[in-house]
C-alpha cells in the first residue's frame, strides 16, 4: 500500500530518501483515479451500505422493542438480552446449534477427506500415484447432492424418514425379517414392525437432520481436497511411497498437513453453517420437532421476529449469534496459525 | 426459505391474517407504513381513514349507500383456492343494476406486490380482497380504509332486512377495529370432525355424538388395525387443541374461552377444560392416534387420513378442497360437530366458527362507495349461493347453499351444522392474538406423542399463557366485548 500513491500525507515526513519522496509526491493519474473508485470505492461503499450499516442497524433494533410492524420503537437498553438469557428455548436452541457445530464439520471434513483421498491417491500401489478406478466419475457424482436445492433435499429426507412409508424404516424393516429368523432358533420373541419416527423422536430427530446436511456437503468438500491434494507435487507422495508410506499414512501425515488451510477453511465454512442450519430444520421439522429437540437459534429468531412479533428481540438473537460465530472463526483460524506457527 | 406461508398449515395462515389485523390495536393509528420503509422513523402525520362509505349520489332504496350510477368501479381480488369467478359475477350484476358504470375485476396472486404501489401513489383500487400469502399487512392499512358500518346497515339487495341480518352470527368481529367496522369476511369457516361418509354407511356405524361413542368407535377401528385419528406433530398438533377446546366449550359454555382468550390464571385449571383434555388424553392412551405422526407434517398426517388409516381428522372447512388432490373418489368426506361430553352447557350442534377472506374498501379510492356497493351486491343471496356454487365453501351470508350442497358432501354438512347449530357458535383468538401457535404444537406433539399427560399438557399451556399475561412489552386484547 505505501507505493500506491493514494496516502501522500501519510509517510510524507517519515519518507527517508529524496527518490522516495518524489514517488510518493506524485499526484495520482485521473486513470489511476478512476482505477481506485472503480475498484476500492465503489466496493467499499456497497459494502458498506448493505453490509455494515445493516449489521448496526440490527445491533440498534437489538435494544429497541420494535415489533417489525410499528413504525416507531421505543429504546429499551439491554433488556431484550435480559429477556433471551431467560428464555429456556433459547438455550436449547443454542446446545442444539453447539452440538451440530461440533459434530457437522467433523463428520463432514473426514469423510469428505477420506472420500478425497481415495480418487486422488487411494488407487493401485503400482505405477504412478493415482486415484482408485473410476475416480473421475465418482468425483462428479458426488457433487450431485450440493446441486440439489436444501429445500428439496430437505422435503426428500422427510419421505425417507416417514414413520409409515419411509425408505429407513422399509429397509430395517427388511432386515428384520432374518434377524427375527436368528432370534428365533433362540427362542427370542420377534422384534415388532418398526415404526420410528425419526425426526419426532427426540432422540434421533437433530441427528436425522443432521445426516441430511452431512450428505449434502461431503460431496463438496471432497472438490474442494481433491483440490488441494492434486495441488502436492506428485514426487512428495512417491517418494514418500519409494520411502514405504502406505496409502493411510500418506493420507494422513502427507497429504492432510499439506492441505491444511483448505481444511481450516472447510472447518470454517462448515462451522458458520452449523450455527445457521435454519433450511434444513425449518423444512424437516418446521416447529423444531418435538419438544424443540431440533429447533436452532436461526429458527427460534424466525419465529420470534415473524410470529410473535418481536423483531428487537429476534435482532438481540440475531447480535448474539454473530458474535458466536465470529468466535467460532477467530477459533479455528487462530488454532490452525498457532500450529503452523510452531513448526 | 423453509418457513415459508407456502409451508404454512391452513389454521396458522388463518391466525397470521387475524393476528396481524388485530396487532393494531396496540400499534394505534399509525403513519402510513406502506410508505415508510422498515423500521424507518416515526411520522405521525397518519391521515385519519374510517370516514364512512355513504357517496354523493341520491340516496334511495334502491341506491342506499348513494352510489354514483356511472362512477366505474376497480375491484382486486386474490386468486387463490376460491378463484376469482364468483367476484366476476358480482361485477357482472353490478354493471346490470347500473348499466353506465364500469366495473373492473382484476385478479393477483400478489396482492402486495400489485397493491403496495398503488396505495403509495394514492390510487388504491375501490375494493379488495386482502388474502393469500403475500397479502398487505394490515398495519399501516387502517388507517387508509374506510367504514363499512353503512354497508351493514344498508338494505339487503334481493331479501328482506339489513345485510347484517342476513349474515351468520360472529361474522364481523374479525372485521373490528377500534369499534370501527373495516373489513368484510366474506368466507365462512366451520370447524369440524371430519369423516368419510361412505365409510360409516359401509360399515353401519353412526357418527358419535358423545365422547363415550367414540371410544367405543374407537376400541373397533383398533381391532381392524387402524387408528381414529392421524396428526402432523411437525406442524400442525395444535387441530387437537382446537377440537379440546371445542369440546370444553361445548361442555362449559363459551365462557370457557373467553377465560383463556383473557389468558386468566388458572384459566386451564377450568373444570370443562381439565374435562376435555383428560377425554382426549384417554384417547391418546387407548392408541387411538396413529403412531409416528410427531415425525410427520399436517400434509402427511391428513393423506394418512383419507387413504384409511385413520377414521377422523378434526379441521377447518377448506379441507375437502385441500385434500382434493389424494382424496379417493366416493369418499364423501363430511363434517360433523365434535363429540360432546356429558351435561354439556351447549347443545351437541354448537360448533366452532369464524370468517375469513378479508375485503377492505381503501378510503382514499376513486370510488369507495362504488366499492361498498360491489360488497353489498357479494353479500346478496343470489352472489352468495354462486359463491357457494363455485367455491364449495359456504359465504357468509345466511341460507344460501342447498341442501345437496351442489353435491359436495362436505358443504352439504357444513351447511347442516349451520343451520342445526343457530346461535350456538363459538370462537377463541388467544392463539392468533398472541402467536401461541407454535408452543402449542410444541406442546401438544408431546402430549400426542405420550410424552406428558392431560395434567402435563395444561399445565404448560398455562404456563404459556401466564408468560404473556405476565409480559408488559405484549399488547393485550380484550376478549368477550
Amino acid at each position: 500500500m505505501t507505493v500506491s500513491g493514494v496516502d501522500v500525507g501519510v509517510h510524507e515526513a517519515a519518507a527517508p530518501t529524496p527518490v522516495v519522496v518524489r514517488r510518493r509526491r506524485r499526484v495520482p493519474t485521473p486513470q489511476r483515479m478512476l482505477f481506485f473508485l472503480i475498484f476500492l470505492g465503489l466496493p467499499l461503499v456497497v459494502y458498506l451500505m448493505f453490509v455494515v450499516s445493516p449489521f448496526l442497524q440490527s445491533f440498534y433494533y437489538s435494544l429497541t422493542d420494535w415489533t417489525g410492524l410499528s413504525p416507531s420503537m421505543e429504546f429499551i437498553g439491554i433488556e431484550n438480552y435480559l429477556r433471551i438469557f431467560d428464555d429456556a428455548v433459547f438455550w436449547k436452541s443454542l446446545r442444539n446449534n453447539l452440538v451440530l457445530l461440533i459434530t457437522l464439520p467433523t463428520i463432514t471434513i473426514i469423510l469428505a477427506f477420506a472420500l478425497a483421498v481415495m480418487v486422488t491417491i487411494g488407487g493401485s500401489t503400482h505405477g504412478g500415484v493415482r486415484g482408485v478406478r473410476g475416480a473421475g466419475f465418482y468425483r462428479v457424482v458426488s457433487f450431485f447432492p450440493y446441486a440439489i436445492p436444501a429445500v428439496i433435499t430437505g422435503i426428500l429426507f422427510n419421505f425417507i424418514y416417514h414413520p409409515g412409508g419411509g425408505l429407513l424404516n422399509g429397509f430395517l424393516n427388511l432386515l428384520r425379517a432374518p434377524l427375527n429368523g436368528v432370534r428365533g432358533l433362540f427362542g427370542a420373541d420377534p422384534l415388532n414392525d418398526i415404526g420410528t419416527a425419526w425426526l419426532g423422536d427426540q432422540r434421533f430427530a437433530l441427528a436425522a437432520v443432521g445426516f441430511a446436511i452431512i450428505w449434502t456437503f461431503v460431496g463438496f468438500y471432497m472438490v474442494l481436497f481433491v483440490a488441494g491434494i492434486k495441488s502436492i507435487p506428485q514426487e512428495v507422495l512417491e517418494a514418500a511411497r519409494i520411502d514405504g508410506a502406505g496409502r493411510f499414512r500418506s493420507a494422513v501425515q502427507i497429504a492432510a498437513p499439506m492441505v491444511r488451510d483448505n481444511i481450516s477453511t472447510a472447518l470454517v465454512y462448515m462451522g458458520i453453517f452449523a450455527l445457521d442450519a435454519f433450511t434444513f430444520v425449518s423444512v424437516m421439522t418446521p416447529n423444531g420437532g418435538t419438544d424443540n429437540s431440533t429447533k436452532v437459534v436461526s429458527l427460534h429468531l424466525y419465529q420470534t421476529a415473524f410470529r410473535d412479533g418481536r423483531f428487537g428481540e429476534a435482532s438481540a438473537m440475531g447480535v448474539i449469534m454473530a458474535v458466536v460465530t465470529m468466535l467460532v472463526a477467530v477459533l479455528v483460524i487462530g488454532l490452525g496459525r498457532s500450529r503452523k506457527d510452531k513448526r | 426459505m423453509g418457513t415459508s406461508p407456502d409451508d404454512m398449515t391452513p389454521l396458522e395462515r388463518l391466525g397470521a391474517s387475524r393476528r396481524s389485523f388485530l396487532a393494531l390495536a396496540g400499534a394505534g393509528a399509525g403513519a402510513s407504513v406502506l410508505a415508510a420503509c422498515a423500521g424507518g422513523g416515526g411520522g405521525g402525520d397518519a391521515a385519519e381513514g374510517g370516514g364512512s362509505v355513504t357517496g354523493e349520489g341520491e340516496v334511495t332504496d334502491e341506491n342506499p349507500l348513494g352510489v354514483d350510477v356511472a362512477a366505474p368501479v376497480v375491484a382486486v381480488i386474490f386468486d387463490g383456492g376460491y378463484g376469482t369467478e364468483y367476484a366476476e359475477e358480482t361485477g357482472k350484476k353490478y354493471m346490470e343494476i347500473y348499466p353506465d358504470a364500469d366495473v373492473q375485476v382484476e385478479g393477483t396472486v400478489n396482492i402486495q406486490q400489485d397493491l403496495q404501489p398503488q396505495f403509495a401513489g394514492g390510487t388504491p383500487p375501490d375494493v379488495f380482497d386482502n388474502s393469500g400469502a403475500q397479502k398487505l399487512a394490515v398495519d399501516g392499512l387502517v388507517p387508509q380504509l374506510a367504514d363499512l358500518s353503512d354497508l351493514l346497515a344498508a338494505p339487503m339487495l334481493d331479501a328482506e332486512g339489513t345485510v347484517e341480518e342476513n349474515l351468520l352470527p360472529g361474522v364481523t368481529s374479525p372485521g373490528m377495529f377500534d369499534d370501527k367496522f373495516l373489513g368484510m369476511n366474506y368466507v365462512y369457516t366451520v370447524f369440524a370432525l371430519w369423516y368419510s361418509a361412505a365409510e360409516f354407511e359401509e360399515k353401519g356405524w353412526t357418527v358419535p355424538e358423545t365422547w363415550e361413542d367414540l371410544m367405543a368407535l374407537g376400541e373397533e377401528v383398533k381391532g381392524e388395525g387402524r387408528y381414529l385419528f392421524s396428526y402432523g406433530g411437525q406442524n400442525a398438533s395444535n387441530y387437537y387443541q382446537e377440537m379440546a377446546l371445542s369440546m370444553a366449550a361445548k361442555l362449559g359454555g363459551a365462557e370457557v374461552l373467553t377465560s383463556i382468550d383473557n389468558l386468566e390464571e388458572g384459566a386451564f385449571e377450568q373444570d370443562a377444560v381439565v374435562q376435555a383434555y383428560d377425554a382426549m388424553g384417554a384417547a391418546v392412551e387407548a392408541g387411538y392416534f396413529e403412531p409416528g405422526g410427531e415425525g410427520i407434517k399436517h400434509t402427511d398426517a391428513q393423506t394418512s387420513w383419507v387413504s384409511g388409516k385413520s377414521v377422523f381428522y378434526p379441521s377447518g372447512s377448506w379441507i375437502e378442497n385441500e385434500q382434493a388432490d389424494v382424496t379417493p373418489e366416493g369418499y364423501d368426506m363430511t363434517g360433523a360437530p365434535v363429540p360432546s361430553l356429558p351435561e354439556g352447557a351447549l347443545p351437541h350442534e354448537a360448533f366452532h366458527g369464524t370468517a375469513a377472506e378479508q375485503y377492505f374498501v381503501p378510503s382514499g379510492g376513486e370510488n369507495p362507495t362504488g366499492g361498498a356497493e360491489f360488497l353489498r351486491i357479494m353479500l346478496s343471496k343470489e352472489q352468495a349461493e354462486k359463491f357457494a356454487e363455485l367455491t364449495k365453501a359456504p359465504s357468509v351470508v345466511k341460507d344460501t347453499v342447498p341442501e345437496d350442497g351442489f353435491g359436495s358432501t362436505a358443504l352439504a354438512s357444513v351447511n347442516t351444522m349451520i343451520t342445526a347449530a343457530g346461535e350456538n357458535t363459538f370462537t377463541y383468538n388467544f392463539s392468533d392474538w398472541y402467536g401461541l401457535g407454535a408452543d402449542s404444537i410444541t406442546s401438544w406433539t408431546s402430549f400426542l406423542k405420550g410424552d406428558i399427560d392431560a395434567a402435563g399438557l395444561r399445565e404448560q399451556e398455562q404456563a404459556m399463557i401466564d408468560r404473556v399475561r405476565e409480559d408488559d412489552s405484549i399488547t393485550k386484547f380484550k376478549a368477550g366485548s
